[in-house]
């Protein structure tokens, strides 16, 4: 039995997780322990905790024996603003290690709602089912008529049998067939995107997770709690980036991106884009008809775009975010809004992650542009840059694992494998995670922060706010000096953040000091360690050294921390990072010494880990032959 | 010396143009007399008011040839481009 510890009561949690076995259809609750709160807080540091004391190294991710773990933080349900993301953790099946994929919307409240801070999912169900969790009760239903079916139309079916005001996390056709990374949808469009979850709840024959909870979280100072909330109301309202978020989301900083030498262009080849006015914020607005929000969240970040022209018009769906215009759009070179929403919309219903969609899309391209793949390769179809034809009908390829598409459903690094002739040079991945749309040249830390991340190439890992819009201080971006530290506080940062389940938007633009979300946690909680700054800054410094434990067990080491050749070698094209390259060696010698991690191999040392409370941890890389002598 | 200031979005709606080019009789000058001086005599007194005040209260990113001004005294010269955009963030 996990966790077999003294309780105390908890407050703002739902206090109890449940653990589920699809392969005996079984399910226990056990008592959120007292020590786990204290030491992870919730949300990304459970999953991160559970996934390293459940999994033995060298699990296969697509078998029985991954766990996939959804959980939340302890002020999902209390009113906190912005605080009620789940995350789920999971060994993933593109990278081959840890990983954490973060979703909005409801589920994450009505999770707390329905009486769990966490739901351990493992084994492999005989046939497609799914689970219908109403507070106490878990029930094994069969999904064999829903499988196949694209996500909205499952969750349609799903809510209509169980309970109109369930919320679900489903996937689509993508993970069944176990697309390396098929995303995790919820029913309210928001997505767990990336690394692959879906692929993992494919592969235990799950189709959905519906869930839905009548009880409250229970507070330790309500009064107080109250109060802070207000004030952070005051904050949000009185934040400058408040009101863009509002009315645009992050199709508000795309042109202003691509100014600073972001938003990559031709599968990060190059950084001009003709046409790139499309993406002013003032030639986006019009294609708002309808916004929204995530549970308690004043920001409300959603716009649905309306297509009315051209072949892809008669759309209204979520708009594609920042990333999304970049990967599915300029990646490919394309500046037909319209396409960008129609393919968005259609990874939204097959399931699949748009950033790993759009760059393994581009990647076919620029193989297709240099003859390594030829016309009869990829089905016939005419892969020229701007073109958003065959995107579309690679996107259905892809999920489907039809013809070329079964190929580029396993995720460029895997992709270039099975090519070879040289084709790894244009896949754009780190640690086996396509990059998100951010040039490394342009922003060291950030780059660095790709290059180190546990994840992989992922920009939601430690989102370098100073470098890309000075905020809270302005740090130049192009100098490698200091970046290792810059690095590191900011991953650390990130994982304090995440494991009190605030997003991310709201944090990087300074909307929840953390002397703020230190006197929330502590009047949700009561647990007296939170008050104290250092205390959590220790804590997110100890996820990220267990997340790196984590792949250091799975084989990891410094030779993964790296980025794509073509930032090594090529200087940045145009101002105002011309003539720049990423100098890897020198910025990761800096992040290991900021890290107080081995320098030749990555690892964190047993004083660190010891330091971090990580005793056990140092003992089994110790056992396991990770440390050089 | 010519320098084209871009505005973007509300500030583009708000001042009625995307772009102005600025022909200015002096080898650089920065953003303070940009914001005080050149901007208000070209768009309006109330107008070079409200955007210099906007930056002071770091409302709005002020971009000069792709890099974020961290202050008023950062030099503009021949053939640079300021770029202005309310606040956002995100990504």
């Amino acid at each position: 039995m996990p966790f077999p510890v003294v309780q105390h009561k908890l407050y703002a949690y739902a206090g109890r997780i449940l653990w589920i076995d699809l392969t005996s259809k079984s399910y226990s609750t056990t008592d959120t322990p007292s020590d786990l709160v204290k030491n992870y807080i919730g949300a990304r540091g459970f999953g991160t905790k559970i996934l390293w004391d459940q999994l033995r190294p060298g699990t296969d991710p697509l078998g029985p024996d991954n766990k996939i773990v959804f959980s939340v933080g302890p002020l999902a349900a209390t009113g906190v603003q912005s605080a009620s993301r789940f995350f789920v953790t999971f060994k993933s099946p593109l990278t081959g290690g840890y990983f954490r994929s973060v979703g909005g919307g409801q589920f994450g409240a009505e999770m707390k709602l329905a009486g769990y801070d966490a739901i351990v999912i493992g084994g492999r169900a005989e046939k497609p089912t799914y689970l219908w969790i109403h507070d106490d009760v878990v029930e094994f239903k069969d999904a064999s008529h829903v499988w196949g079916a694209m996500t909205t139309h499952a969750s349609e079916h799903l809510i209509e049998e169980t309970d109109r005001n369930a919320k679900l996390v489903v996937i689509g056709p993508a993970g069944e067939r176990l697309v390396k990374y098929a995303c995790i949808q919820t029913n309210d469009n928001r997505s767990a995107a990336r690394g692959g979850g879906g692929a993992v709840m494919g592969s235990k024959n799950l189709k959905a997770v519906v869930i839905r909870g009548s009880k409250k979280p229970e507070v330790f100072d309500r009064e107080e709690l109250n109060r802070l909330i207000k004030e952070q109301l005051d904050i949000y309202m009185k934040n400058p980036a408040f009101e863009g978020f509002r009315q645009l989301g992050t199709n508000s900083i795309i042109y202003l991106f691509y100014t600073l030498g972001h938003f990559p262009t031709y599968n990060f080849r190059q950084a001009e884009l003709e046409n790139v006015d499309v993406f002013r914020p003032e030639n986006l607005l019009p294609y708002v008809v309808k916004r929204g929000g995530c549970y308690a969240c004043a920001m409300g970040c959603w716009q649905f775009f309306r297509a009315v022209k051209g072949p892809f018009a008669g759309i209204i769906w979520d708009k594609p975010e920042y990333e999304t215009q970049c990967t599915l759009g300029s990646l490919i070179g394309i500046t037909q809004r319209e396409a960008i929403m129609y393919a968005n919309m259609l990874c939204d219903l097959y399931g699949l992650d748009t950033i790993s969609t759009g760059v393994t899309i581009a990647f076919a391209y620029e193989l297709y542009e240099k003859g390594i793949l030829t016309r009869r390769e990829v089905d016939g179809l005419d892969l020229r840059w701007g073109d958003p034809e065959p995107v579309i009908e690679l996107i259905r390829k892809i999920a489907l694992r039809e013809g070329v598409g079964n190929v580029l459903a396993e995720g460029v690094k895997r992709v270039a494998e099975i090519i070879g002739r040289g084709a790894e040079r244009y896949a754009m991945h780190v640690k086996g995670l396509e990059l998100a749309a951010y040039d490394p040249r342009a922003a060291k830390a950030h780059g660095l922060n790709f290059a180190t991340s546990n994840i992989g190439a992922s920009h939601m890992y430690g989102w370098s706010a100073p470098e890309i819009i000075g905020f809270p201080e302005k740090v130049d971006p192009l100098t490698a000096e200091g970046k290792g530290a810059l690095c590191k506080r900011l991953q650390d940062e990130m994982a304090i953040y995440e494991a009190a389940g605030i997003c991310q938007f709201p944090m990087s633009s300074g909307m929840v000091p953390l002397d703020l979300l230190s006197k929330m946690l502590y009047a949700a909680t009561g647990v007296e360690e939170f008050k104290k700054l250092e205390y959590l800054i220790a804590l997110g410094e100890r996820i990220v050294n267990l997340e790196r434990a984590f792949n250091v067990r799975e084989g990891f080491s410094r030779k993964d921390d790296v980025l794509p050749e073509r930032f090594l070698r090529e200087p940045y094209p145009r101002a105002p990072a011309r003539g720049q390259v990423f100098e890897l060696d020198k910025l990761l010698d800096e992040y290991y010494a900021a890290r107080r991690w081995d320098p030749k191999t990555g690892v964190p040392t047993r004083n660190k880990l010891e330091e971090l409370g990580l005793k056990d941890v140092a003992n089994e890389l110790e056992r396991l032959g990770k440390y050089i002598r | 010396m010519k320098v084209l200031v871009e505005f973007a979005w509300t500030l583009s709606e708000k001042v009625g143009r995307k772009y102005v080019w600025l022909d200015v009789k002096a080898e650089e000058l920065n953003l303070q007399e940009l914001f005080s001086r050149i901007l208000p005599s070209i768009l309006g007194e109330d107008l070079g008011k409200a955007l210099n005040e906007l930056f002071l209260n770091k409302e709005v990113f002020v971009v000069v040839n792709g890099v974020i001004a961290k202050d008023l005294a950062v030099k503009v010269k021949d053939g640079d481009k300021v770029f202005l955009q309310p606040v956002a963030s995100g990504g």
